[in-house]
């Protein structure tokens, strides 16, 4: 259910579909922080900005998992186009949530950068 | 037949399908699930006329089905104040550790006993009066053994019939070891939330085919570690088991005998006698009853009490042991 844009080999196909797995619940928790999105709308700030590519209905379990431990909010909006749209939004516990785990990410990809910056001079 | 009647086709045959997959779940949540995935896909409708194309980009129903299960399953439950639910989820998570228990006792007992075997013969020539196989009657005792009655049957034997025996008892631990994982990791592939390189949130376990496969080549030792670490891994949803088993049925009986105390007001109570304390005493009570008239007010309490503890534990140890899954996937 998920393609990485990425990746030399099998292994190395693995490892990133981990890694972006790992960072999926906080690229939508990021990407709700605009403000109401529904899922296609999140599916597209995670496809266009995150390049993640994923089956788009992975996107709605998760979103489910995180409206039950009341990260998200939701309401149904009936669209001009005829079909219902399920709006989500970040709750108070979600900002807090997605700002608590921005700033390990950034920590974490700041530190880790330093680490392999010997590997990418070398490409180079 | 027209091209939008077929491709409407599709779409009904593939929510059908997603419906089906989700019939365990509860029913507000799986329509509001399916209408939202039937929204996306006529929402996609909008922009592309290719059905196929986009189901595909939509997921397998099934793949996406055990997602939602998986990802909702334990947020569910962890917010629930449902004795039903509690339990229903913490007997799901001990029986999926059941066959790593099993796994293991099997280990345990068969390489336990053989190791006393081998402990024995090696012991024999030091102890030759009380190891061996004594006869009683009928019954027999291996191993070591003092009284004065005993009688050896194996004699000088002992050493050769220990050690053959705890070879074979090895082996056979052995095949049935690797037979039992490798069924074990079968299921567990099966199990598994989204197979492959997919994104949603699987089982913090090995996989069931990698384990199958390498599971032939394994010595004993590793395949003892192995069943150990299955083992590990249910002991979670054993612990949860146990206290919502504990907590529910206690916090119940004590519920009960308050409610049947008026009925059975000679039989029920809290009685006090050499034997301990009992809260029922049937046929004939013995013992002095100490709660009196009190009983009924103090056990319904009480019952509650323990109900409630038992939701609040369950609930956070859920919460936890959730997080933790989620983190280790």
């Amino acid at each position: 259910m998920y393609s990485s844009t990425q990746g030399n080999g099998s292994q190395d196909g693995k490892w990133e579909a981990q890694l972006r797995k790992g960072c999926l619940e906080l690229a939508i928790l990021a990407s709700l922080s605009r403000g109401k999105l529904y899922g296609l709308e999140i599916l597209r700030v995670l496809q266009d900005e995150a390049q993640l590519v994923l089956a788009e209905g992975t996107v709605y379990p998760i979103l489910s998992r995180l409206k039950q431990e009341g990260l998200l909010d939701s309401e149904w909006v009936e669209a001009d186009a005829g079909h219902p749209r399920k709006y989500y939004w970040l709750t108070n516990a979600g900002r807090l949530q997605a700002e608590s785990m921005a700033r390990s990410w950034a920590s974490f990809a700041a530190n880790l950068t330093r680490t392999v910056e010997p590997l990418l001079n070398r490409e180079e | 037949m027209s091209t939008a009647t077929i491709g409407t086709d599709a779409i009904e045959r593939y929510l059908l399908r997603l419906n089906a997959a989700l019939l365990s779940v509860p029913e507000r949540e799986r329509e509001e699930f399916l209408r939202e995935i039937r929204g996306h896909i006529f929402e996609r409708l909008e922009q592309s006329s290719d059905v196929a194309a986009i189901l595909a980009a939509v997921g397998d129903p099934e793949e996406l089905a055990e997602q939602f299960r998986v990802e909702t399953n334990l947020a569910r439950s962890a917010r629930s104040w449902s004795a039903l639910v509690l339990m229903r989820t913490a007997a799901r998570w001990a029986l999926s550790g059941a066959q790593g228990f099993s796994i293991f006792m099997v280990a345990m007992l068969g390489y336990g006993l053989a190791g006393t075997l081998y402990i024995t013969a090696m012991l024999k020539p030091i102890f030759p009066q009380n190891i061996g196989i004594f006869a009683y009657g009928t019954t027999f005792n291996i191993g070591f053994d003092t009284s004065p009655q005993r009688h050896d049957i194996s004699g000088p034997y002992f050493t050769l019939y220990a050690m053959i025996a705890g070879f074979l008892l090895v082996f056979a631990t052995s095949m049935a070891l690797r037979a039992m994982i490798r069924k074990f990791a079968r299921v567990r592939s099966r199990f598994a939330a989204v197979p492959g390189e997919s994104i949603g949130i699987s089982l913090p376990l090995p996989s069931g085919t990698a384990l199958a496969e390498s599971v032939r080549s394994l010595p004993w030792w590793r395949l003892l570690r192995l069943a150990a670490r299955g083992a590990l891994s249910g002991i979670q949803g054993f612990l949860m088991f146990l206290v919502a088993l504990l907590g529910y049925i206690f916090g119940g009986v004590l519920c009960l005998t308050a409610i049947l105390k008026p009925v059975f007001p000679e039989n029920i109570g809290v009685f006090v006698s050499n034997h301990g304390i009992q809260l029922a005493n049937w046929p004939h009570p013995q013992g002095v009853e100490v709660a009196g008239q009190y009983y009924t007010a103090v056990a319904m309490l009480l019952g509650i009490l323990i109900v409630f503890t038992t939701n609040f534990i369950l609930r956070h140890l859920m919460h936890n042991f959730g997080r933790l899954k989620r983190s280790l996937a």
